[in-house]
């Protein structure tokens, strides 16, 4: 093991306690360990952006400027400036040019995005799976396909009445009907099984990280 | 006489209605004769008298002429030393009879007759009411003694108190001012739970001062109950109370209303002894009660009596228990004055005096042991409500220093207010969300403990060991999906993930990497993430580095899939490429190593519609699985495999992967936790229902 190696361990363990003394509460040990992290991935980024974005993108392209792609890469250029220019003076309308222009195109995107790429998709594939050829089978009742479909469905419409009655619930003084209390209340169950999921994944993965890193550690204390 | 008082009689004069026994019109000023037509008597109806000529004889004038009339004098007043009256009498009519006619003899005897009862009635009448004129003069008098002597009483005790008021007033050794003394002494009690409480706040940490939600709705809860009880009982015993006072105000308006106060002494007379700190404004406000308030006065002045006896027993009663030092008669009378101070308000006008009103002469109206058993359970009510009013029902100290310290209610309430902010200085009033108390920090470090000494136990303690789950349907397309591949295409690895999660991942997309190696698939490793370009060293060589780093993330993407390169040059993104520019050039399949499942749903909601024909799958975490499950099943995503429970789909070796049997025991020590946990709300939910159906 190289000298490297061992002050790499030694930091990574100090740090790794310095994260564990969470479990004693929001420390200030722990705060350094996070600005310490923010820190590191912020300076990362910040070069690889230099070296990978605004080097080749930015500054090459100007050296020949005569050239279409010099033109074209004044435009980011010139946005760029208004985006510096927007941290001295923020009163200006002139530097609300490419943050506008950025929260529009974001906006349009994900806008279509999730028309195109979710609700459309998971709509029709709500509707086919009640296609006869899925909900039979060599000519008999599929029951698995057809239970799947009914609980697909009713699962979506549970759902949606779940938040259709919190929010009808806050701008009624009167109850809501029992049989809408009561389709709500499954709607709940949907909604509660699927976080129960999600937690256990993200147990399970927090428990693979952690048992990987005892485990380094453990390795490295089997090394001597 | 007074039996038809509504009678009147009218004037023959200016025919002015006049009161049937008055003598003159008060109008004209004219004499009513009609008002003695005696029988027989009747001046204008003399027979043989003409009514148009003789004008009809005033009263007096014929009792006038009656007296000087020598026919009708009383023979024993006339000369009582003469011993021989009667006969001269008898002997004198004799004589008068042989000189005056028959006729004329009949009506001297009809008149003298007359006379005499004329005069016995007049005479009587007359006495009568001079007699009652006397009696009201007496009691008009003494009731304005009455209250003169209350004012200069209180005037007395007033100046007696201005000099201890104004030494009272300073500051004591604490630097805690009178009023502050004044409301400590009132609420012992809390004044000690606030000590305390101060005394062990070194000792508890400041979570525990804060109010939960529980406290919150206790408190609620209290407050409103003793809000309602402390109306009620008010309400209850502060009705009767007010007659008395309302009746105090009464003399100074009328003087028929000042015919009460005789009977009212035995009941006015113990508030002289009270003392109180009742502004002389709210006395002249009392002085000035308004009209509306005297029906209220008569219609239950007939059952004051039984009332007085009924408070005194009660008194007696709060004596014997020693739980009211204060007389009854005090208490009433601060409800009182509290009680004029509510009738001023217009508000509660018609709302309050009615309702209480009727309830009142309900209760008046019971026989006597039933009010004395009402009285009764009001002691006992009272003293249920003891710890929520020590003041009024506790002895405050053998000495009693502040007995005169009647409060109003409104002034009660607003030092109740006062109090309160005080004791809530410095104490949270909005419930912090998701803060943990010590215990929980506790649990917390205990369950973590907990974790580590498993984990680390179970390496150390025997083989790693294996897994043996069912494969998932999507980590099996997944696999179906990668064997689908044949040599010569070309896929697109897209890696997005954080260091954190690279044990979950980078054993997946290692063993990927070598089948489509294997398989003499050509790929192409793109990122957008400058994180990863890091640890990708983990699952390429260093010459397969992704050098092809995608600027604006998932904007790039989009751009690189949506935009196609004019004929006069390329892209400005084209630049970020060292080669080929774009980016899906002869791609037949797209798999994305990804710790988030949003980064996979923008791929497919951004860039898939754009290049319907390729497929794409991904490797992910655990906690991403179900998110992408709905994407699976519409067919946009064709497989995945989600940590290291689908490891064994694509035969990733036991070495490759983090030691298996710590992470069972891990999630074991997790499931049981979570079922403890589960079972503790269950038994805090049922034991707060029972406890609100128990209240």
């Amino acid at each position: 093991m190289s000298s490297l190696d061992l002050v790499v361990f030694f930091a990574g363990l100090i740090l790794s306690l310095m994260v564990f003394s969470y479990l004693l509460g929001d420390s200030f040990l722990f705060g350094i360990a996070m600005y310490t992290l923010v820190g590191v991935s912020a300076g990362l980024s910040a070069l690889v952006l230099l070296q990978k974005v605004i080097l080749p993108m930015l500054i090459s392209p100007l050296g020949a400027f005569p050239q279409t792609s010099s033109l074209l890469a004044l435009v980011p250029l010139v946005l760029s400036l208004l985006v510096i220019w927007l941290l001295f003076k923020r009163s200006s309308r002139i530097t609300g040019i490419p943050l506008g222009f950025l929260g529009g195109v974001v906006t349009a995107a994900l806008v279509i995005g999730v028309s195109r790429g979710t609700l459309a998709p998971q709509l029709l594939s709500i509707v086919n799976a009640f296609e006869p050829g899925r909900m039979t089978s060599s000519g008999m009742p599929n029951w698995t396909g057809i239970f799947e479909a009914f609980m697909m469905l009713a699962g979506v419409l549970a759902v949606f009445f779940v938040f259709h009655h919190q929010k009808i619930k806050k701008k009624l003084a009167t109850p809501a009907p029992a049989w809408l209390e009561g389709f709500a209340g499954v709607g709940q169950v949907f909604i509660g099984v699927t976080f129960g999921a999600v937690f256990v994944g993200l147990f399970s993965t927090g428990l693979v990280a952690l048992i990987a890193y005892i485990q380094s550690l453990v390795d490295f204390v089997g090394l001597w | 006489m007074s039996e038809q008082p509504d009678e009147l009689r009218i004037c023959p004069h200016c025919g002015q209605p006049n009161a049937v026994y008055t003598l003159r019109c008060i109008r004209c000023g004219e004499e009513l004769e009609e008002l003695f037509d005696l029988q027989g008597f009747e001046i204008g109806h003399v027979p043989g008298s003409d009514e148009s000529e003789d004008e009809i004889a005033s009263m007096d004038q014929m009792l006038a002429a009656l007296d000087e009339s020598s026919l009708l004098e009383d023979p024993k007043q006339e000369d009582p030393d003469s011993p021989d009256d009667e006969a001269d009498e008898d002997g004198l009519e004799p004589e008068v009879g042989d000189e005056t006619p028959d006729w004329l003899e009949k009506v001297r005897q009809r008149a003298k007759a007359e006379q005499d009862a004329a005069d016995r009635l007049a005479r009587g009448g007359m006495a009568m009411e001079d007699q009652r004129a006397e009696r009201d003069r007496e009691q008009v008098d003494q009731a304005f003694e009455e209250i003169m002597r209350r004012i200069r009483e209180q005037n007395e005790r007033e100046k007696a108190r201005r000099p201890w008021r104004a030494e009272s007033a300073s500051v004591d050794e604490n630097g805690d001012p009178e009023w502050l003394r004044r409301i400590r002494e009132l609420q012992p009690d809390r004044e000690e739970d606030t000590k305390e409480i101060s005394a062990h706040s070194a000792a508890r940490s400041d979570l525990e001062d804060e109010w939960t939600e529980e406290e919150l709705q206790e408190l609620l809860k209290r407050e409103l109950g003793q809000v309602d009880e402390e109306t009620e009982e008010e309400i209850t015993a502060e009705i009767s109370p007010l007659r008395s006072v309302a009746f105090e105000a009464e003399p100074e308006e009328s003087a028929e209303s000042a015919l009460l106060l005789p009977g009212e002494e035995a009941r006015a007379e113990p508030e002289l002894t009270n003392f109180h700190n009742i502004p002389e404004d709210d006395e002249e406000a009392q002085a000035g009660q308004p009209e509306d308030e005297k029906p209220l006065i008569e219609a239950t002045e007939a059952e004051q009596p039984a009332q007085s006896s009924a408070e005194k027993e009660l008194e007696e009663a709060n004596r014997q228990n020693g739980e009211l030092p204060i007389p009854l008669e005090d208490r009433e009378t601060v409800s009182t004055q509290n009680e004029l101070e509510l009738v001023e308000e217009a508000g509660l006008e018609e709302n309050f005096e009615q309702p209480a009103m009727q309830a009142d002469l309900q209760e008046e109206a019971v026989p006597r042991d039933k009010g004395e058993a009402h009285d009764q359970a009001e002691i006992e009510d009272k003293s249920e409500n003891a710890d929520q009013f020590p003041p009024e029902n506790e002895p405050e100290s053998p000495e009693e220093p502040f007995q005169d310290l009647l409060l109003l209610r409104d002034q009660r309430d607003r030092a109740r207010a006062l109090k309160d902010i005080l004791y809530q200085e410095g104490r949270r009033t909005i419930a912090v969300l998701h803060e943990s108390s010590p215990q929980g920090k506790f649990g917390r470090l205990v369950l973590g403990l907990l974790l580590m000494i498993g984990i680390l136990v179970s390496i150390l303690i025997g083989p790693a060991g294996s897994i043996d789950l069912p494969p998932q349907a999507h980590a099996l397309a997944f696999q179906e999906n990668l064997a689908s591949l044949q040599p010569g295409e070309r896929v697109l690895v897209v890696m997005d993930y954080q260091a954190a999660t690279r044990h979950d991942l980078e054993p997946l997309a290692a063993r990927v990497l070598d089948i489509l190696a294997g398989n003499d698939i050509q790929r192409r490793v793109v990122t957008a993430n400058p994180v990863n370009l890091l640890l990708a060293s983990n699952l390429l060589e260093p010459a397969q580095l992704p050098d092809e780093f995608i600027p604006g993330g998932m904007l790039g993407y989009l751009s690189l899939a949506a935009a196609s390169p004019p004929n006069w040059g390329g892209l400005p993104i084209s630049l970020a490429f060292d080669g080929e520019a774009e980016l899906f050039a002869r791609i037949d399949q797209v798999i994305l190593i990804s710790d988030s499942a949003d980064f996979v749903r923008m791929w497919l909601e951004q860039v898939s519609p754009w290049r319907a024909g390729i497929k794409t799958s991904a490797i992910t975490t655990a906690v991403s699985g179900p998110m992408l499950l709905p994407y699976h099943g519409s067919g946009q995503l064709q497989g995945f495999v989600a940590g290291v429970t689908d490891a064994k789909v694509l035969q990733v070796g036991p070495q490759d992967l983090v030691n298996l049997r710590a992470w069972q025991a891990g999630m074991m020590l997790m499931m049981v936790v979570l079922l403890l946990g589960m079972i503790t709300k269950v038994d805090q939910d049922f034991s707060r229902r029972s406890e609100g159906q128990g209240r």
